[in-house]
């Protein structure tokens, strides 16, 4: 296998989080912790579809090569950097979960503390 | 203290200060009858140092070559209405005001940002940019209005339109804007230019709100076929048309 985090015995699960919608093989993940939109081609949201941390890695690709009339070793790569972007995307559960980092939004305030609605920045 | 400026103190803690610039002292002064009950005159030359959030202008003003200038409301450089009399602009200030008001930070609600055009109690949004189908006068022979707001919540299966800031409309001389609390939500369309598959049009759709019920609805819709892609202003119109179910203006 090339060289990955995931060997063929990972069974990589989905965060809990999330709410999936399927279309023409495409996926769109809403994630609630973070608000974020994540869209995924088809052979990410095949992947996705499989992170139930049941399946292992060399389950996945032994289905999707089938699924995709593909070769084992082609699938095999395409499998892992499915896995490697959803890995980055926070998606999957990971031991050390990294931080999820935010962006505050500092609103004008005015000189008794109340907030003031401005003027949009131009775009 | 500035003459073309109000302030308004608005909020469940009257906490939010919102600056309204008019275009004549004639203006000036009906806003400031209209929403006497919430000016704050003390805060004016504070705000005045930034730009205004709104700008209303309700005097119609010859322009160059002929043309003229229709009242209308803008927000930043965005023209949110524009009317061929005032009534309507004063209309979509308060609503935009309503909302101001209503909504609190991390109130628990699903705040959703798109264009609204409804007919009766039947809406459709959109994401189609202003200054497109701003008072586009075919939507409104077929009965069609955008609903100017600040921001709509999902309520289950329908949407809420919060209302417009109570105002003194008596005063003023003008009748107060109709207002529906719920709209039952028919379609949604996106701007494409790039022939979007379904699942990217959903992906760019959903990105209106923060709220997974909004994501939800969002493709609930798009798997009944009630989200078209549009590539332009006639594309969006006739979209609209088609899903609020009018009939297309002779």
């Amino acid at each position: 296998m090339a060289h990955s985090s995931f060997t063929p015995d990972s069974r990589p699960l989905a965060i809990d989080d999330t709410e999936t919608a399927l279309f023409e093989g495409e996926a769109v993940v809403f994630r609630e912790a973070t608000k974020s939109i994540h869209r995924l081609n088809a052979s990410a949201a095949a992947v996705w579809v499989c992170c139930d941390g049941e399946t292992t890695v060399a389950d996945m690709i032994a289905e999707l090569a089938e699924v995709f009339a593909t070769v084992e070793h082609e699938t095999e790569r395409v499998v892992l950097e499915a896995l490697e972007q959803l890995a980055d995307l926070d998606l999957l559960v990971r031991p050390n979960p990294n931080p999820i980092a935010t962006v505050t939004q500092v609103d004008d305030t005015a000189s008794d503390g109340s907030r003031i609605i401005g003027c949009p920045p131009d775009t | 203290m500035r003459a073309d400026l109000i302030v308004l103190r608005l909020g469940a803690n009257r906490d939010l200060l919102v600056g309204v610039q008019a275009d004549s002292s004639t203006s000036l002064a009906t806003l400031r009858t209209l929403f006497a009950d919430w000016l704050d005159d003390t805060m004016v030359d504070e705000l005045a140092e930034l730009p205004p959030a709104f700008e209303v202008h309700l005097t119609s003003a010859a322009t160059t070559r002929g043309r003229r200038t229709l009242p209308h409301l803008r927000y930043g450089r965005e023209v949110l209405v524009r009317a061929d009399h005032a009534t309507p602009v004063l209309h979509a200030l308060a609503s935009v005001l309503g909302g101001i008001h209503e909504r609190r930070p991390d109130d628990g609600r699903a705040w959703v940002h798109l264009r609204a055009f409804a007919s009766g109690d039947q809406m459709v949004l959109t994401d189609i940019a202003h200054p497109h189908l701003v008072n586009d006068r075919q939507l409104l022979a077929a009965g069609v209005n955008e609903v100017i707001h600040w921001g709509l919540v999902v309520d289950g299966d329908a949407l809420a339109v919060p209302a417009p800031l109570p105002a003194r409309w008596e005063a003023v001389g003008i009748d107060p804007p109709d207002h529906s609390d719920n709209v039952r939500l028919c379609g949604l369309i996106a701007h494409d230019r790039s022939r979007l598959s379904t699942a990217a049009l959903l992906a760019q759709l959903s990105t209106h709100s923060t709220s997974s019920h909004w994501f939800t609805m969002a493709a609930d819709l798009t798997e009944r076929a009630q989200v078209h892609a549009v590539s332009d202003r006639s594309g969006a119109r006739t979209a609209v048309l088609a899903l609020l179910g009018c009939e297309s203006p002779t």
